[in-house]
């Protein structure tokens, strides 16, 4: 049967060239840690200093897996949701911090196997409280933090250890300030020290067909637009939910933060200080404005300062300088009440992994004093460190760092409760169609309001009595 | 097969070769199967619970279905994806059969050219994404220079939302007008030459020679590219989620992008399971009318041409 | 008047062209522009060429990645092509049945679901089978794509032969397969060249499966071209580098099948 042969033969055929396709994982060699890394320069850095001492060192080999921030989040979900002991490490962001505890895919380190070893080489304490407590421990009450009551927190369990530390601060382009006349007595650029100062500013700077006076980043992905409103929100009084009764109706839809909300967006809707696209901006794009001299002042991470420098991609290389950000001048008190969007992530061991010790032992050399200096010494880093005995030294490296850790006492943070992404979308959402115009600050703040109180009386995660 | 009686030595073949129609079509069922039984019973099932991250994965029944019915972005999203496959699927097949017109004919460099139409659809989405998202940016784009040059205002795309469904529109027709291309270029191919000859000895109008004699070939593959358009067209995800991320507000947001928020945002696996199995059922309503459509103009076709076999 | 309707022809022919290829020439300017000239405003047109992006990119992960595509594309492309070149005449010859054509459509029905409904349990299936991370898996799984259009579109071209042709073979004396192999396979060779064209395509491009579905040894090109995201944004000039170098393999593919396309379209002029 020729035919038949001939069906054979390819079913064979299809068989063999399918196996050929094949490709397993090699065989790993014992002790590799492999970290669930964010693709900041820092991560670089810490990698070749990981090749070079690290692994010498202790003959543990480490990869960090670097990745853009939101596919660190989908990965370290999906790794949490099927237990897999994938990664070894992981980086996460305060604001997710909520979430990994509920679904307990962090290992807490405050026991006797980590940190209350008695040969442990670091301790909590080692970090600045400021930046630490918020995003290592949980639970924690924000607005209780940021006002400075660490000691409340002694006991309170530690799951990460600070890794990327860093707020927004305020950029601006000394040369053009100096330009249009807004100096100081010694005749250099004077920043904004208030907001409404910063409109005039940016009013005065914005060139039609040549420049913008300011930028904002607008977007409805991810939390673009929330991160640069926030400061201003609170800046003027206000805040997104009260934490100890979990309501955010009344409270994200207060007066206040309606006044702070058509203040924000006047800057497109009224002045038309920001490019006309910002509603769909994100980090990106923003960064482009800036290096492309698009654009003048503005929220934004200390990190990309660093990029600004490089001749290859900024044609403002030496305009750039950074300062605290701006706020509102209390009307009683005559105070400058100001707020700075806090952005750390930290570092931690996952539940599932299998070799928590190696781990362990990697997270320790990482946070120890010289390790975390190596990283300040390398330039490509934009390395925030948040040692406490290092604070002098980061605060010398860069004018950034200066502003970073001088905002680290202004900052605030999202929640951090396990419905984080689900709060963080709807206000992401309203924000961004009340900055096109499409609804008014009110009416945008009472939808996600009452939104956002939908989810927070539903979720199986509230605490008793709240 | 033909209405005339085989003769006897068919039929015995017939016999010795029963067991040829199952070796056609065993292997890829049984390979389809294999694959996508697990895959379809477990979302089928986890939509019916309420499995998510840190979450009880309890059973809630219909639940989940309900809770989407009553959410206006449900609705809205909804809205969105049909109104992008409508319009996109439209123009793409309207085009792509008037380009397939057009570069039909033998002049020289025409081969060469059409070669060029087939680019969009071979790259990679990420790249249309990312690159159109650029040329639509008012302060960068490439776009947004020229319209600027001509009418002396800004255009922001992307930011109003009637503009950012258009300019959604706009780069789904550019990227898949060459699959309606290459289909009806793969039918006019199949138009017996001789039915011209007689057609221009009778001296039809171009219109006619296009509506007897052309169209009828080319309802086969018209109707496969609107098919699989439409069932990929309603899966949109990509292109919207590079370009706007649903926004502003939620004005661009798809049916798949909702899938993703809750699967992937939100991790409740169940819910987005939901939405994912209200998207086939989406599907097969419109698929259905389809195939209905295509029966009908099958058997039309089948008369008209006499060639074939009935469908 | 001919004369101008050749001129407008070659005018609508250049237009319709340039619309179609000026992102990807917009793309290949992209991959040749110093950095700091990729955002700037107005536009620059005109630059000095580096090759810095090309050379960096040929260095880099991304042609391990680009391997891994070509080898997922090309295999299950194959292995969807015989198994829906088999079906689909199946069901052209002897699918005359109603429970067949719900068959058909089960087929067809299987291509609706969306990537994102599907992660999760491939996801749990492939790490029970250890299969997480492997090219197989995703041979595999593509594959229910690409064998569910093989056989629509398939069964559409062997639907189109004349009986008669077969039935004069078979009264030959040739068997149902020899039938198969010897007289339907060939006339239906555009079929199967555009076919093998789209799986391809499709193939190679698929985004959200391999991201979620592979780690480190089975990454695709697509997730590679991902990976050109740094903190600051797209590394644009090596994007869009290694996003050309991705395309032109496709372009070849797609000019040899092109003009065998035109060559296999022959059998309705022996009608």
């Amino acid at each position: 049967m020729r035919t038949r042969k001939a069906f054979f033969a390819l079913a064979l055929g299809i068989a063999v060239v399918v196996a050929a396709g094949c490709g397993r994982r090699a065989q790993q060699p014992q002790a590799h840690l492999r970290i669930l890394a964010l693709n900041w320069p820092q991560a670089p850095v810490e990698q070749r200093l990981a090749n070079e001492i690290f692994t010498p060192r202790t003959g543990i080999k480490v990869t960090l897996e670097m990745n853009t921030y939101d596919n660190v989040e989908v990965k370290m979900k999906q790794v949490i949701n099927s237990r897999s002991s994938d990664y070894d490490i992981v980086h996460y962001d305060s604001q997710w911090l909520g979430q990994f505890v509920a679904a307990k895919g962090l290992e807490r380190l405050d026991t006797p196997d980590y940190l209350d070893s008695p040969d442990a080489e670091i301790s909590f304490d080692d970090f600045m409280p400021e930046y630490a407590v918020v995003m290592g421990k949980y639970p924690t009450d924000a607005s209780e933090v940021f006002a400075g009551h660490f000691d409340r927190y002694r006991d309170t369990p530690i799951y990460g250890l600070p890794w990327a530390t860093g707020c927004q601060i305020m950029f601006y382009r000394a040369d053009l300030l100096k330009q249009a006349g807004f100096v100081d007595e010694q005749g250099n650029a004077k920043p904004p020290e208030t907001w409404p100062e910063f409109v005039r500013i940016a009013k005065a700077l914005t060139k039609r067909g040549v420049r913008y006076g300011a930028w904002t980043h607008a977007g409805r992905q991810g939390d673009y637009i929330t991160q640069d409103f926030f400061p201003i929100m609170w800046a003027n009084g206000g805040d997104l939910w009260d934490s100890k009764t979990w309501r955010a109706q009344g409270v994200i839809n207060s007066p206040q933060n309606v006044e702070a909300l058509q203040f924000y967006c006047d800057w497109n809707l009224k002045h038309h200080i920001v490019p006309a696209e910002s509603a769909n901006w994100g980090n990106e794009e923003v960064f482009n404005a800036c290096a492309q001299d698009q654009a003048a002042m503005g929220q934004f991470w200390a990190t990309f300062g660093a990029a600004l420098e490089d001749r290859d991609r900024s044609k403002v290389v030496g305009k750039m300088a950074y300062a605290v950000v701006p706020g509102f001048r209390d009307a009683h008190t005559g105070k400058i009440r100001r707020a700075a969007m806090y952005g750390c992530q930290a570092t931690a061991i996952t539940a599932f992994s299998k070799q928590k010790q190696a781990a362990w032992a990697y997270i320790q050399w990482l946070m120890s004093r010289e390790t975390q200096k190596a990283i300040l010494d390398d330039p490509t880093s934009a390395f925030v460190s948040a040692r406490e005995d290092l604070l002098e030294y980061t605060k010398s490296r860069n004018p950034r760092n200066r502003a970073a850790l001088e905002s680290s006492l202004l900052a605030h943070d999202f929640w951090n409760n396990p419905e984080y992404s689900k709060l963080l979308n709807i206000v992401q959402r309203e924000l961004n169609l009340a900055f096109i115009g499409q609804k008014t600050p009110k009416r945008a703040l009472d939808d996600a309001a009452r939104d956002l109180q939908q989810v927070l009386d539903a979720s199986p995660f509230r605490p008793k009595g709240a | 097969m033909s209405a005339a009686a085989p003769p006897s030595a068919m039929q015995a073949a017939h016999q010795r070769y029963r067991w040829f129609p199952y070796a056609l079509l065993l292997p890829a069922l049984v390979v389809l199967v294999a694959l996508t039984i697990f895959p379809l019973v477990f979302s089928l099932g986890v939509s019916l619970t309420g499995y998510g991250l840190g979450r009880a994965a309890g059973f809630v029944g219909l639940a989940n279905y309900a809770q989407f019915l009553r959410d206006p972005s449900f609705w809205l999203a909804l809205r969105n994806t049909l109104v992008i496959t409508v319009f996109a699927v439209g123009i793409e097949i309207a085009l792509g059969v008037c380009l397939a017109l057009l570069f039909r004919e033998s002049l020289p460099g025409f081969r060469a050219l059409s070669l060029f139409i087939f680019i969009p659809m071979m790259l990679s989405p990420l790249v249309i994404g990312f690159f159109w998202k650029f040329m639509f940016d008012s302060t960068f784009g490439v776009l947004a220079y020229f319209t600027t040059l001509l009418t002396g205002r800004t255009v922001s795309w992307l930011t109003s939302p009637r503009l950012a469904l258009a300019a959604i529109i706009v780069v789904d027709t550019w990227q898949w007008t060459p699959f309606a291309f290459l289909l009806t270029l793969a039918g006019l191919q199949t138009v017996p030459p001789q039915l011209y000859e007689a057609a221009s000895l009778e001296r039809a109008s171009a219109w006619m020679r296009f509506r007897r004699i052309t169209l009828p070939y080319l309802r086969f593959p018209l109707l496969l590219a609107v098919l699989f358009r439409t069932i990929d067209t309603v899966r949109i995800f990509d292109l919207v989620y590079i370009m706007t991320g649903g926004g502003p507000g939620d004005a661009t947001i798809t049916l798949s992008v909702l899938a993703y928020r809750y699967g992937f945002q939100f991790y409740e696996v169940g819910r987005a399971a939901a939405v994912s199995w209200l998207i086939v059922v989406l599907i097969n309503l419109l698929v259905m009318v389809l195939l209905s459509f295509m029966g009908k103009s099958a058997a039309a076709t089948a008369r008209s041409t006499g060639s074939g076999r009935a469908r | 008047m001919a004369r101008l309707k050749v001129i407008l022809k070659y005018v609508a022919a250049l237009g319709a062209t340039a619309l179609f290829v000026f992102p990807l020439a917009w793309m290949f300017l992209t991959s040749v522009k110093p950095r700091v000239d990729v955002f700037a405003k107005p536009p620059v047109f005109i630059f000095t060429p580096t090759f810095d992006n090309y050379s960096r990119v040929l260095d880099s992960e991304f042609m391990l990645q680009l391997l891994n595509s070509a080898i997922i594309a090309g295999i299950s492309t194959a292995f969807s092509l015989t198994l829906g070149a088999l079906a689909a005449y199946g069901f052209s010859r002897y699918g005359r049945f109603k429970r067949v054509d719900n068959l058909l459509f089960w087929i067809l029905s299987l291509r609706m679901l969306p990537p994102i409904a599907v992660v999760v349990p491939f996801y749990i299936l492939l790490r029970w089978a250890h299969l997480f991370d492997t090219r197989f898996a995703l041979i595999m799984i593509y594959s229910i794509f690409n064998i569910s259009f093989a056989v629509w579109l398939l069964k559409g071209f062997f639907d189109e032969i004349p009986p008669q042709l077969e039935e004069s073979a078979m009264l030959e004396g040739h068997s149902p397969p020899v039938v198969f192999l010897r007289v339907a396979l060939p006339m239906v060779r555009a079929g199967l060249a555009t076919t093998a064209a789209f799986c391809l395509i499709q193939s190679l491009n698929e985004f959200l499966l391999a991201l979620l579905l592979t780690d480190v040894d089975a990454v695709t090109a697509p997730v590679g071209l991902a990976n050109f995201q740094r903190y600051f944004g797209l590394e644009w000039g090596q994007f869009a580098a290694a996003a050309t170098i991705f395309v032109v393999p496709i372009i070849l593919f797609t000019v040899l099948v092109r003009h065998h396309l035109v060559r296999g379209m022959s059998f309705g002029r022996m009608g």
